[in-house]
C-alpha cells in the first residue's frame, strides 16, 4: 500500500482533486482558486488539472456565492464552496444556518443539499484571519462541522464531507495547515462524520480535543507519560454532531475530563463536551476547559500567543487534577 | 391588452390559475389572522410561472405562491393539506403552507423566512443546468421589498457573468410591508438597476397578465437558447395590507381606487369578453366551478387526519 508524506493543505488537495477524478459532478466555487492556487495555496494544481468548468472562480460576493453552491447542490451537483477564511462565516450565516441547514428537514427529505463548506480558520505562522467560528455554526439543528487534526484524517474527512447528502462546513486550521507531515495513504479512504478518533488510548485522564490541538494534546501526553500518567485522547474529527458515545465511553473509563479548544470559551464546544460527559458519566475530579479568552482575537503576538491553550497549561490541569484525588 | 394573442385554452389556463390564487387566498384571509395574501398580484404569479414546462424550476415569492404550486401540478388537496397542516403536506406541516412547494415537482420550498437565499439559491439552480449541460430554465420571483437586499445584486452580477438559464421576475406590488418603494428605493423602476449589470431588462404593466406571460415567454426563450439572464419588473399594487390584520391605513383611498379599476383578473376577463367573444355568464359560471373546486377540496381536507410528532 503506498503512502506519502503530506501536510494537511497538501492532504486536503489530494482528497478533492482524487474526488475530482471520479466523480464529475464535484466542481468547487471561490475567489481566487485559479491560476493565482487558492488561498494559502487550497487549491495547488486543480484549476490546471479540471480547468474553469470545474475550478470556477468567483466575485467577492461570499453571500451569493454560498447560495450559488447550494443551488447547485439542489440540482445535481456536489459543490465544494470555497470560502476564504473562517471570519468570513458570519458573513454567510444565514445562506448556512437558515438555509441549507434547514433543507433536508424542512422539506421533508426532498430537497438534499450535499456541498462543502470549506474554510480555513484558527491562529498559525501566517498570523492572520485568526477566528475559530466553529460553535457559532454548532448551534443550529442540521449542519455537520469538521475540523481535522492531522494530515492524515483531514483526506479522509474530506472525502466523506464531498461524499455526504447533507452540509458539511470543513474548517482547516491554520496551525497546522503547511505544517507536521504525517505518511497519508495514497488511495482514496473516508473517515465517517460524527466519529471521533483515539490517536492514543489511556487509563488515567480523558483529552478532549479538535484541530490545533490534537497535536497540542499528543505534546502534553507524551510529557505526562514521562511522570507516569496514561491519558486516552479523543479526538473528535467531527466537532458538530460530536460523537458522544466515544467521549462518554472514553470519560467512564478514565473519569477525568480535560477540554482543549483554541476557540472562546463562553456557550463554546468545550461547554457541550463537559455537560454531555458530567450528566452521564460520575468523574472523580472537576473536569477542565482551556480555551481563549472570551475577548476578540488580538493581533500582537504576546497578546495571543500567551492566551491560548498550552502544552503546559494542559500538563498542569492534568498534574493538579491527579494530585487532588 | 388586446395586441397580445394567446390561445384560448391558454388564456382560460390562465383565468383559472387567477382564480384559484384569488378564491384560495380569500379562504386563506378569511379563517387565518396571519396571512399573506396576493390579492392583486395573481398577473403576476400565474403570468411568470405559467410557460414553465417539466424540467423548469420555479422559484416563487412567498406572497402568491399556492398559484405557482397549482401551475406546476400539485392538487387543490395538496396545497390546502399544506396550509393545514394535514398528512398529506408535502413537507409533513415542517413547512408553512405558503413556504412548502414540492421539490419533487422542481418548485423551490422556503426554507428560511429571510428573503433573498431564494434569489441566489435558485439561481444556483441554474448554474448547475448550465453546467451540466441541461435546458432546464429557472424563474425566480421575489418583491420590490426584496430587491434592495445585497443578494439580489450580488446574484444578478453573477447571472451575468456566468450567463445563467434565469429569468428574474420582481413582483413590484410597491410595499414592503408599510413602505413605499418609491420611498425607499433610489430607482424608478428596478429594470433601470438591473440594467446596470448589463442583464436584459424590461418593465411590463403586472396586472395585465398578457403582456407579463409574453415578457417572461421571451426571457425564457433567451435563457432556453443560451442568450444568458433577463430582468423583468412587473409594476403592480398590493390590494390590501401585508398580512390580514394589517388594513393598509397607509396606502391612500385614491391609490386604492385606481388600483381597483385595474384588478387583474377583471382585465383579463374583459379580454375574454372582447378578444373570445365570451359570455359573462360563461365566465361566471367558471368562476363559481372555480370556487366549489377549491371549497370543496378544502372541506375534504380539514376533516382530514392531522400532522403529529408521529407523522412519517
Amino acid at each position: 500500500m503506498s503512502s506519502k508524506r503530506l501536510t494537511l493543505r497538501e492532504a486536503v488537495v489530494e482528497a478533492i482533486d482524487l474526488e475530482m477524478a471520479l466523480d464529475p459532478t464535484v466542481v468547487m466555487l471561490g475567489q481566487d482558486i485559479g491560476a493565482f492556487g487558492g488561498p494559502l495555496q487550497s487549491t495547488e494544481g486543480l484549476w490546471e488539472r479540471y480547468g474553469d468548468s470545474r475550478i470556477i472562480e468567483t466575485p467577492v460576493a461570499e453571500q451569493g456565492v454560498v447560495a450559488l453552491g447550494i443551488g447547485m447542490s439542489l440540482n445535481g451537483l456536489r459543490p465544494i464552496i470555497d470560502l476564504m477564511f473562517a471570519d468570513f462565516l458570519p458573513l454567510v450565516a444565514n445562506e448556512l444556518l437558515q438555509l441549507s441547514a434547514n433543507l433536508n428537514y424542512m422539506s421533508n427529505g426532498k430537497a438534499r443539499a450535499p456541498f462543502v463548506l470549506r474554510t480555513r480558520g484558527g491562529d498559525g505562522p501566517y498570523r492572520a484571519h485568526p477566528q475559530n467560528m466553529e460553535a457559532l455554526l454548532s448551534n443550529v439543528p442540521g449542519l455537520c462541522v469538521v475540523t481535522p487534526g492531522s494530515p492524515a484524517a483531514a483526506k479522509g474527512l474530506m472525502v466523506a464531507a464531498m461524499r455526504s447528502d447533507n452540509p458539511v462546513v470543513y474548517i482547516e486550521p491554520i496551525f497546522l495547515y503547511q505544517g507536521p507531515k504525517e505518511e497519508v495513504r495514497s488511495e482514496q479512504y473516508a473517515i465517517e462524520l460524527g466519529k471521533a478518533a483515539i490517536p492514543r488510548v489511556g487509563t488515567d485522564v480523558t483529552l478532549v480535543c479538535y484541530g490545533r490541538t490534537v497535536r497540542l494534546m499528543q505534546l502534553a501526553a507524551a510529557k505526562l507519560e514521562e511522570q507516569g500518567i496514561d491519558c486516552e485522547i479523543v479526538d473528535l474529527q467531527t466537532v458538530t454532531p460530536f460523537d458522544r458515545a466515544a467521549v462518554i465511553k472514553s470519560a467512564e473509563k478514565t473519569r477525568r475530563l480535560v477540554v482543549a479548544h483554541d476557540a472562546w470559551m463562553n456557550c463554546g464546544i468545550g461547554a457541550e463536551i463537559v455537560a454531555t460527559v458530567v450528566s452521564e458519566v460520575d468523574l472523580i475530579a472537576r473536569p477542565v476547559r482551556l480555551t481563549g479568552p472570551d475577548v476578540p482575537t488580538a493581533y500582537a503576538t504576546a497578546l495571543r500567543d500567551n492566551s491560548r491553550p498550552t502544552v503546559d497549561n494542559v500538563v498542569n490541569a492534568v498534574t493538579k487534577m491527579l494530585a487532588r484525588k | 391588452m388586446s395586441e397580445i394573442k394567446f390561445p384560448a385554452e391558454v388564456v382560460w389556463h390562465m383565468y383559472e390559475g387567477m382564480l384559484v390564487s384569488r378564491m384560495l387566498d380569500t379562504k386563506c384571509f378569511n379563517d387565518f389572522a396571519e396571512w399573506y395574501p396576493a390579492f392583486g398580484e395573481e398577473a403576476v404569479t400565474i403570468g411568470a410561472f405559467g410557460s414553465l414546462i417539466e424540467g423548469d424550476f420555479a422559484v416563487p415569492h412567498y406572497r402568491g405562491s399556492m398559484g405557482v404550486f397549482w401551475l406546476r401540478g400539485m392538487s387543490l388537496e395538496q396545497i390546502i393539506g399544506g396550509l393545514l397542516f394535514k398528512t398529506n403536506s408535502v413537507s409533513l406541516g415542517r413547512l408553512s403552507g405558503l413556504h412548502g412547494g414540492d421539490f419533487t415537482k422542481k418548485i423551490m420550498p422556503s426554507v428560511t423566512n429571510v428573503l433573498g437565499p431564494n434569489i441566489s439559491s435558485g439561481t444556483g439552480l441554474a448554474m448547475a443546468e448550465k453546467l451540466k449541460g441541461g435546458k432546464g430554465v429557472t424563474v425566480i420571483g421575489f418583491g420590490d421589498g426584496t430587491a434592495a437586499l445585497g443578494t439580489l445584486h450580488e446574484t444578478l452580477n453573477m447571472a451575468k457573468i456566468y450567463n445563467l438559464p434565469v429569468v428574474y421576475v420582481c413582483q413590484d406590488n410597491q410595499y414592503s410591508i408599510s413602505s413605499r418603494s418609491n420611498e425607499f428605493h433610489s430607482w424608478d423602476s428596478l429594470a433601470t438597476w438591473a440594467a446596470g449589470y448589463n442583464v436584459p431588462s424590461s418593465r411590463v404593466d403586472g396586472n395585465n397578465i398578457l403582456a407579463v406571460r409574453a415578457e417572461v415567454d421571451a426571457g425564457i426563450e433567451r435563457a432556453r437558447n443560451g442568450g444568458g439572464p433577463t430582468f423583468i419588473d412587473a409594476l403592480t399594487f398590493r390590494m390590501g395590507g401585508h398580512l390580514s390584520t394589517d388594513k393598509a391605513l397607509y396606502q391612500a383611498d385614491d391609490e386604492k381606487l385606481t388600483w381597483e379599476n385595474k384588478d387583474p383578473i377583471k382585465n383579463l376577463e374583459n379580454h375574454m369578453l372582447n378578444e373570445l367573444g365570451i359570455s359573462a355568464v360563461e365566465a361566471s359560471v367558471f368562476r363559481a366551478d372555480v370556487q366549489s373546486r377549491v371549497l370543496d377540496a378544502w372541506a375534504k381536507v380539514i376533516s382530514s387526519e392531522s400532522v403529529t410528532l408521529e407523522s412519517k
